[in-house]
């Protein structure tokens, strides 16, 4: 079984169709990449994944439960965590008191300060502004947060938002290394990225979308190569 | 380092003793009369108010304008037990518990109304509160008017003074170190996570709606409480008295003050209390010139005057709350400089 299978999924803005009828799937200890311009609808699917938005039709499966009905908190308790786009950290909140928010479900406190030194051997970065307002940090720094938050909810399945949106390439590199590192150690992913050509080098299998639905999809070797993709995201 | 905490408890209530203990000096000396002291009953009222504003406003990132709506259903709530229920009770410490039980039956009324309103309108996101809230005010003033029994439109009279400056101060102590306890515990931390960013709250599994609603519900009932408190001080409250006036005063407190610091509300509201009485000599001209030292404010300091900034004994801090648990054992001692 998939560990997610999204299958016809139709979401609306009002009369405005951000998705119409997106089906696609990813395996266990996989990464799976959506790619597409703005507006394609990415960002949409996530959401609607996680529960901030609602689905209009269709059914989204985590390990056969169906999520399209659950409320968002309940959604982070069967095993999904989410990067928003933007990097939203919380600003008013320490380093360290924004990743206890992502430990909201684990109450063993022994078992909080464990994963919160994993986070830290991660992000060794993190630890040295542990004490720090968040708001203070760079935008990389934030993104790790970001990233380290979400980790904090023990979730089998990380979902990113656009991690390359607006940093510098060295940092970007860093953070696609970590999310290899996350990934290698049993973690599944789903990434959404503008940049195609990081997206489809980091992730096995992926799907292009294009104004709300799926034109294409493959292992990301073959779109790699597709002169399709290569003309229209690869800038080739 | 017990010694140490024992006293920064402790210290904080001694300041609110000292003030009692300097007004009823001055007030036997002769120097401060009556009026006095009823201004300062009045500012120790609005920094409740205030503060409790600052919980949903400043903490909790919602926006509430019709915080007088609650404030009043308290006055009412809290004058309807002590005056037409137990009207007639004598011996002051009876007297004092038909008092107490007037305030958390105020409370209680105006907590009630906060769950019917906030359960509507706390689930959506963005404005609608404000919309919802600034109608509630003016629902409950119209409300008001009808009901007969406790005066219309005319307002309810004889109700007895039992509030003082003690009490008021007792009050609005106990609610300041509730509040920063609760700031400071994960419910807190829950609040500013949601003001900060709602959406990654909810993607962080946190229950939005839970959180606003309990903000809202502690908020109504201190409210509540403050109101029931100032029914007590003038003796005298009818429907008017509660307008979106007195909402707004309580927004420029807040404002003015600092939203987001439980100091900017006692400045806030201490200040500008006392700032109109003491512009009295100018009779007309007041309100330009308090209209004046406002803009002032907030051209200069545009997060208030204490935006951003805590009393050392209104905090607490942060680190010290996971130290322990979290790096177990290995305590990294007291470097925590955050707001």
């Amino acid at each position: 079984m998939a560990m997610l299978e999204v299958n016809d999924l139709h979401v609306s803005y009002g009369a405005i169709k951000a998705v119409q009828g997106v089906s696609f799937k990813l395996d266990k200890g996989e990464i799976v990449a959506l790619i597409g311009s703005n507006g394609a609808g990415k960002s949409t699917i996530l959401r609607t994944i996680s529960g901030l938005e609602r689905a209009k039709s269709g059914s989204i499966l985590l390990e056969g439960t169906e999520l399209t009905k659950l409320k968002a908190h309940k959604i982070v308790e069967q095993g999904i965590a989410h990067v928003p786009e933007g990097r939203r950290v919380f600003p008013g909140l320490t380093v360290t008191e924004n990743l206890r928010m992502g430990a909201n479900l684990i109450k063993n406190k022994a078992e909080i300060s464990a994963e919160m030194e994993k986070i830290f051997d991660i992000f060794p970065r993190l630890k040295e502004r542990e004490k720090q307002q968040a708001g203070t940090l760079s935008g990389g720094e934030q993104q790790m947060l970001a990233l380290g938050r979400a980790l904090m909810t023990e979730g089998k399945l990380l979902m990113l938002d656009e991690p390359s949106m607006g940093l510098a390439p060295i940092i970007v590199e860093e953070i696609f290394e970590i999310i290899k590192k996350i990934n290698a150690e049993g973690t599944s992913i789903l990434l959404i990225e503008q940049n195609a050509f990081l997206a489809l080098n980091t992730a096995s299998h992926a799907y292009v979308l294009e104004t709300g639905k799926i034109t294409m999809q493959g292992s990301s070797q073959e779109l790699l190569n597709d002169e399709r993709v290569k003309a229209a995201y690869l800038g080739a | 380092m017990n010694v140490k905490r024992v006293i920064k408890t402790i210290y904080p209530a001694a300041i609110v003793v000292l003030i009692y203990v300097f007004v009823t000096v001055l007030r036997s000396v002769g120097i401060m009369n009556g009026y006095y002291n009823q201004i300062l009953m009045f500012a120790g009222i609005n920094i409740m108010m205030t503060a409790s504003l600052n919980l949903v406003n400043g903490f909790t990132g919602q926006f509430c304008i019709g915080h007088a709506g609650f404030m009043s259903l308290g006055a009412y709530g809290a004058a309807v037990i002590t005056t037409m229920v137990f009207g007639n009770v004598a011996s002051p410490p009876l007297q004092i518990l038909v008092f107490l039980l007037g305030l958390i039956m105020g409370g209680i009324v105006a907590m009630l109304a906060g769950v019917l309103i906030g359960l509507p309108s706390l689930k959506l996101k963005g404005d609608y509160l404000a919309i919802v809230t600034l109608a509630f005010g003016e629902i409950v003033r119209a409300l008001l008017r009808l009901v007969k029994p406790i005066g219309g439109a005319r307002g309810m009279i004889g109700i007895p003074g039992y509030a003082n400056l003690g009490w008021i101060l007792f009050f609005m102590a106990l609610t300041l170190f509730l509040f920063r306890n609760l700031i400071y515990s994960p419910y807190g931390r829950a609040f500013i996570s949601i003001r900060d960013n709602e959406v990654a709250a909810d993607a962080m599994g946190i229950n939005t709606t839970r959180y606003k609603m309990t903000a809202f519900c502690i908020a109504a009932f201190v409210a509540g409480v403050a109101g029931g408190l100032y029914a007590h001080v003038i003796t005298f409250i009818q429907p008017d008295n509660f307008s979106f006036t007195k909402s707004a005063d309580f927004l420029v407190y807040l404002y003015a003050g600092g939203s987001g610091s439980l100091t900017g509300s006692v400045v806030g509201a201490t200040l500008l209390t006392i700032l109109p009485e003491f512009l009295r000599f100018l009779s007309d001209w007041r309100l330009v010139v308090y209209a004046v030292i406002l803009v002032i404010v907030m051209l200069y300091r545009s997060e208030g005057i204490c935006g951003g900034w805590e009393l050392p004994f209104m905090k607490i801090k942060r680190s010290s709350l996971y130290e322990e648990p979290v790096f177990g054992g290995k305590k990294t001692e007291g470097k925590g400089e955050q707001p």
